[in-house]
């Protein structure tokens, strides 16, 4: 049984551009330059959920067995990102291999390990103006983010997660807001740069 | 003077532009604004006043304005009312219309109302319009008021909002705030330095003459030119800073596009709305210049010092032949100079002060101009321009001097609104006779530097501002540091700042006008003192001094220096109104910036929307998601579409897209705990793979929603939620989970993650039994009530035997992206796709409560005869306590019966009120009403007072002026023992 991605979405307000990118990269035109969207629908996403807030100076990688360095940010791309207070994460995984995460940490009684891969789209946004266009789209400003810094914006009952990784911004959102999201990147690089 | 003879720093001598004001062709150059454009063309009466329609011309040069309000592009779809002319840029075909006039600006018969001004008093309609009432009067005085018309069609433009934080903001660009970021960004600081203007340096458009300007003007631009190169700095021009909020957040109006032709706008945000976080803000708003309350100032011709300096020197405007300037203090001399050395004469300066220092004695002199010292200007003539003035000399003589231009300068009062905005206090300075911000800090991390703390000199701004700079940067911890205060700049004037007060000028019997754009006169201040308005903030409203566009920048200081000498108080004792934001209007379509159409509110999309589409769904909006209402097959109207989808699903199966229903997990070792805290009934007792209803009351004991929980394993449950509780609920969780007592649980909202199907009907089962699915779905393997978690065709799924129709059903998940092709195999097994408002009919025929709609917030689970559910609970949980008040209890609450027409062919709504009789008061109300196609008639729902002992009652529903005769019955309509459920 195959997954059905909504095309519809972007397709309804005339991002084709963003409407082919609901499968791969995309560039933008006009003046935006390089600007590049890069959707990733089938990006495994693992909501953890403690039972108590971490403590400040428990790093997640105390609780599974893996090597500090590959939190938040590893080598095989899986990053996880605090929440709530330190007791709600989001795993994350640009490719195979989150099991052996998720195995450790089921065995936790006191985690709640859950699939948000449905329900959370990503995508991943680059280019010269990306901190620009992300800043015009009413996100946080992003321009000074360092390396693995996030934010998160409320978005009608939903929250929007902005994280910088490398030379790009990654974003998840709720599936269901994805036609929102295409819209509004649609105008937004409609109008021309400062 | 024609308009292309102009030299001017401000302007283009080679760039012209037409454009059309109250229907006049005109010319001016590229770098005006309508203001002066208009001025050039000799066009002095541009707007009538508000209450008495008197002629007006312009006053000052910018956000001060008062009198020039125009209507940009009257008639066309980018019309817009009530922009100050002084602000508007000139472009390119641009149309403006004066306002508040009828016929013309030039002929308006309002002013008529002038020869009754005597009856117009402060506070006439409050006195005036008592009998019958003001509502008799209201739609005529509300149709004569206003300025400008609202356009009715819909913005064509563009708005845009951008959010952006730094380490300093700098609000103004003139000497002390380029200053300021000039060496803040040589600091390293990321700096956003915005200013108001299309060009920086706001002051030396006007301060100091000759050279001095031309030096200044240089100088601003070198720094300009300095600090937009740099990489940390982002200068934003044509930008209002229009509010400080708390933490240091200001918003921002960037006039983007404006200053275009409409032409070239397409594709441009018009106006930018930037909410702004900055560790730290310097302020340096300037410093608004005071008139003079004298008779008649204001005629058209008399306007501010440095609005005359600004026209004559920045713009090249020749404004007239023969002016005279009116002062109290040295600075005004500067704007004197400036505009007699920009080519419009001053013939004569009225100074009231005794003495004048040997410097601007002998400049004045230079110039030939008569000085008239010790004396004032105590009234104006010329209807619609200025003809001449009445001096009155230090010895009380008076004479009449003819000129064709007033400048007058009563003072300066700084532009204290956003320090005021940030918890600053002000102090007032008898020296100085203003407003200015004390010494201590404000609440929020702010400096205020220039004229907007009352540094009145450019050079001493300048070096203020530098040490400013430094003492932020060490706060900052910036690793250059700012530049030491030590080279000045030399070029900057510096003129020493002596004021005399000079709040009225007496002796004329004419009105003198306080607050130009209100009509607000002298008079007026003493009648409110009279009729004891003696606080500065019901003075305010008894007169509206300081309201409207112009938020009184002109006025305010005035109107409560003279209620102080009416009073016999000091300015300080009287104090000042608040400084409200925003600074200057905001269009609303800046605040809503891209929210508009299809953005203005996130629309939610089922997974199998595109499916529902397929087979003719009815898309309608139930709270933010777009859900199928029902399924139209053929010519079929909306009640034969729903009452089909119910005998279907009544008598074979039908399936209906329940995805949005709120889905919760949680798990840990005091999950039992939690879950019995916040909910009504127990949970401990529930098996595991077993379904409860259950329902959460808030802290009143009233209902706050309902739903089925699922035990997956000893310590995880999985609660159901209404569609629109979902929110509530994991609200609740989480409170309870942090204030309670340290549940040890983790909660996850799991609603979007599962796309659920209710396959519902008496043939349901074998729907399900056609499907690839690994769970056992015979009646003794799956009983109702039951949970089970497998796989359909490989894919996670969850089972619940669980139903809201009356029907059996089995509620099929799975994982969201699976959705649509899920839907589509359940369709193809012969199930019937039926929508939410036959969902709602077969609830309510087996009366099954809908919160929200069934329940207000205090109906508790007794008044919707479910007072078993919580009774029955020995642990204490939400609500309980507050159920079981006398209040909660009584009988004569109103509690939810079932009604059913006694003439069944009677029809009957949801909101009908339930009534003995005629003029009887209500008893309650039909929660829910529907057309049972199983039944053949009305059915409803209806909280009535004392309801469930009334039962087999009649009374009547009232609705649209109608009676019904209605019998009381039991809530359930259909298949009351649950046989149905349980096949």
């Amino acid at each position: 049984m195959a997954p059905a991605f909504s095309t519809r979405t972007a397709k309804s307000l005339g991002f084709e551009k963003a409407a082919k990118a609901w499968g791969g990269a995309a560039a933008v035109a006009t003046s935006w330059g390089d600007l590049r969207i890069d959707a990733r629908p089938l990006l495994q996403k693992i909501w953890v959920t403690f039972a108590t807030p971490l403590a400040n100076d428990l790093h997640v990688s105390d609780l599974v067995t893996l090597p500090a360095a590959r939190m938040p940010l590893s080598p095989t791309g899986i990053y996880a990102l605090a929440i709530n207070r330190y007791n709600k994460l989001l795993l994350s995984e640009d490719g195979a291999g989150i099991e052996h995460v998720t195995s450790e940490l089921s065995k936790r009684e006191d985690i709640l390990l859950g699939d948000a891969s449905c329900a959370i789209s990503s995508a991943v946004v680059w280019g010269k103006h990306a901190a620009e266009m992300l800043a015009r789209a009413a996100f946080v400003d992003v321009a000074n983010f360092a390396d693995g810094e996030y934010a998160r914006m409320q978005f009608g009952h939903s929250v929007v997660i902005v994280h910088k990784y490398g030379d790009a911004f990654w974003l998840h959102w709720p599936e269901t807001l994805t036609e929102y999201m295409f819209g509004w990147w649609a105008l937004i690089t409609s109008f021309e740069r400062d | 003077m024609k308009t292309d003879d102009r030299i001017a720093p401000g302007v283009s001598d080679t760039q012209r532009v037409s454009f059309v004001f109250d229907g006049k062709s005109y010319k001016g150059l590229v770098g005006d604004t309508l203001a002066s454009a208009l001025l050039a063309n000799g066009v002095f009466v541009v707007g009538r006043s508000f209450k008495l329609h008197r002629p007006r011309g312009i006053l000052a040069a910018g956000a001060d304005e008062p009198n020039a309000i125009v209507q940009l592009e009257p008639g066309s779809e980018h019309s817009e009312p009530d922009l100050k002319a002084t602000q508007v840029e000139l472009y390119e075909g641009l149309t403006a219309s004066s306002v508040n006039r009828w016929p013309s600006v030039d002929l308006d018969f309002g002013a008529a109302l002038g020869v009754l001004k005597r009856f117009l008093p402060a506070g006439f309609y409050y006195k005036t319009f008592m009998w019958p009432n003001w509502h008799t009067f209201e739609p005529s005085i509300r149709k004569a008021a206003g300025l400008g018309v609202a356009p009715k069609n819909a913005d064509p433009d563009q708005y845009d909002i951008r959010h952006a934080h730094c380490d300093v903001l700098v609000v103004g660009a003139g000497p002390a705030g380029l200053a300021a970021a000039d060496s803040l960004s040589k600091a390293a600081a990321s700096v956003i330095l915005v200013d108001e203007n299309a060009a920086v340096g706001s002051s030396f458009m006007w301060m100091a003459s000759d050279a001095g300007r031309q030096h200044s003007l240089d100088w601003a631009l070198s720094r300009a030119e300095a600090v937009r190169a740099r990489p940390n700095v982002r200068v934003l021009r044509r930008t209002t800073a229009t509010g400080y909020y708390d933490d240091n957040t200001l918003t921002l109006l960037e006039r983007v596009a404006e200053h275009l032709p409409i032409a070239l706008r397409a594709g441009r945000v018009k106006q930018r709305l930037w909410i702004v976080r900055a560790t730290h803000v310097v302020i340096a708003t300037g410093a608004h210049e005071r008139p003079i309350v004298f008779g008649n100032n204001d005629r058209p011709g008399i306007m501010l010092s440095n609005a005359g300096a600004t026209y004559a020197a920045h713009y090249g405007v020749r404004l007239g032949a023969s002016a005279i300037g009116f002062t109290n203090n040295d600075r005004a001399y500067e704007a004197f100079f400036s505009t007699h050395d920009g080519g419009t004469p001053v013939r004569d300066i009225v100074d009231s002060r005794a003495t004048l220092s040997d410097e601007l004695t002998s400049a004045c002199r230079s110039r030939r101009i008569t000085l008239h010292l010790g004396a004032v200007v105590c009234n104006a003539s010329g209807r619609k321009r200025v003809k001449s003035v009445e001096i009155r000399a230090a010895d009380g003589k008076s004479r009449i001097v003819s000129c064709d231009l007033l400048l007058m300068s009563g003072g300066w009062s700084p532009a204290v609104h956003l320090y005021s905005q940030a918890q600053g206090r002000l102090r007032y300075d008898r020296d100085l006779a203003m407003f200015r911000p004390q010494a201590d800090p404000a609440r929020e991390r702010c400096t205020v530097i220039g004229s907007a703390n009352g540094t009145m000199g450019a050079q001493s701004a300048v070096l203020e501002a530098m040490n400013a700079a430094a003492a932020i940067a060490a706060r900052l911890c910036l690793e250059a540091g700012a530049e030491p205060a030590t080279p000045k700049p030399k070029d900057l004037s510096d003129t020493q700042y002596r004021i005399s007060p000079l709040w009225r000028v007496e002796g004329s019997r004419a009105s003198a006008w306080v607050d130009f754009q209100n009509d607000v006169t002298e008079s007026d201040v003493r009648l409110a003192s009279r009729e004891n308005f003696i606080s500065v903030e019901h003075l305010k409203r008894y007169t509206t001094m300081g309201m409207a566009s112009d938020q009184g920048k002109t006025s305010n200081v005035n109107a409560l220096a003279l209620l102080g000498v009416a009073t016999d108080r000091t300015p300080d004792q009287v104090g000042t109104t608040r400084f409200r934001p925003p600074y200057s209007p905001v269009t609303i379509g800046a605040f809503g910036g891209h929210a508009r159409g299809d953005l203005f509110i996130p629309r939610r999309y089922l997974a199998a929307h595109d499916a529902h589409l397929r087979h003719h769904a009815q898309i309608l909006e139930y709270g933010s998601w777009m859900r199928p209402a029902f399924y139209r097959l053929g010519s079929e109207t909306d009640e034969q579409a729903w009452n089909r989808e119910v005998l279907h699903v009544r008598s074979k199966v039908g399936v209906f897209d329940g995805s949005p229903l709120g889905k919760i997990e949680v798990k840990g070792p005091d999950v039992v705990a939690l879950l019995n805290a916040v909910y009504a009934n127990e949970l401990g007792t529930l098996g595991i793979g077993r379904c409860r209803y259950s329902v959460i009351l808030n802290e009143g004991g009233g209902i706050l929603d309902d739903g089925v929980i699922a035990r997956l394993s000893q310590n995880h449950f999985l609660v159901g939620t209404s569609s629109a509780g979902v929110q509530r609920v994991l609200e609740a969780f989480e409170y309870w989970r942090e204030s309670g007592k340290g549940f040890r649980v983790a909660i996850m909202q799991a609603s979007d993650q599962w796309a659920t199907y209710a396959i519902t009907g008496p043939e349901s089962r074998r729907v399900m039994q056609s499907l690839p699915i690994d769970i056992d779905t015979s009646k003794d393997a799956f009983a109702h009530m039951s949970f089970r978690e497998g796989h359909l065709d490989g894919v996670p799924c969850r089972v619940a035997r669980v139903s809201f129709s009356g029907e059996m059903t089995f509620e099929l998940s799975v994982p969201a992206h699976y959705g649509r092709d899920v839907f589509e195999r359940i369709i193809a097994a012969d199930a019937v796709p039926f929508g939410i408002e036959a969902l709602m009919i077969m609830r309510t025929e087996k009366g099954f409560i809908h919160v929200g709609v069934e329940t207000e917030p205090s109906t508790t689970l007794r008044d919707v005869g479910m007072g078993a559910l919580g009774s029955k609970k020995v642990l204490p949980f939400v609500g309980q306590r507050a159920a079981k008040r006398t209040a909660m209890t009584h009988e004569s609450r109103l509690q939810l019966v079932g009604i059913e027409c006694v003439d069944r062919s009677q029809k009957i709504r949801a909101g009908g009120h339930l009534v003995a009789g005629p003029g009887e008061p209500s008893e309650g109300h039909l929660t829910s009403c529907i057309w049972s196609p199983v039944l053949k008639k009305y059915v409803a729902l209806a909280l009535l007072r004392a309801g469930a002992s009334r039962l087999n009652q009649t009374i009547k529903v009232y609705d649209d002026g109608k009676f019904t005769d209605a019998r009381i019955v039991g809530t359930c309509f259909l298949d009351p023992d649950g046989e149905k459920l349980r096949l």
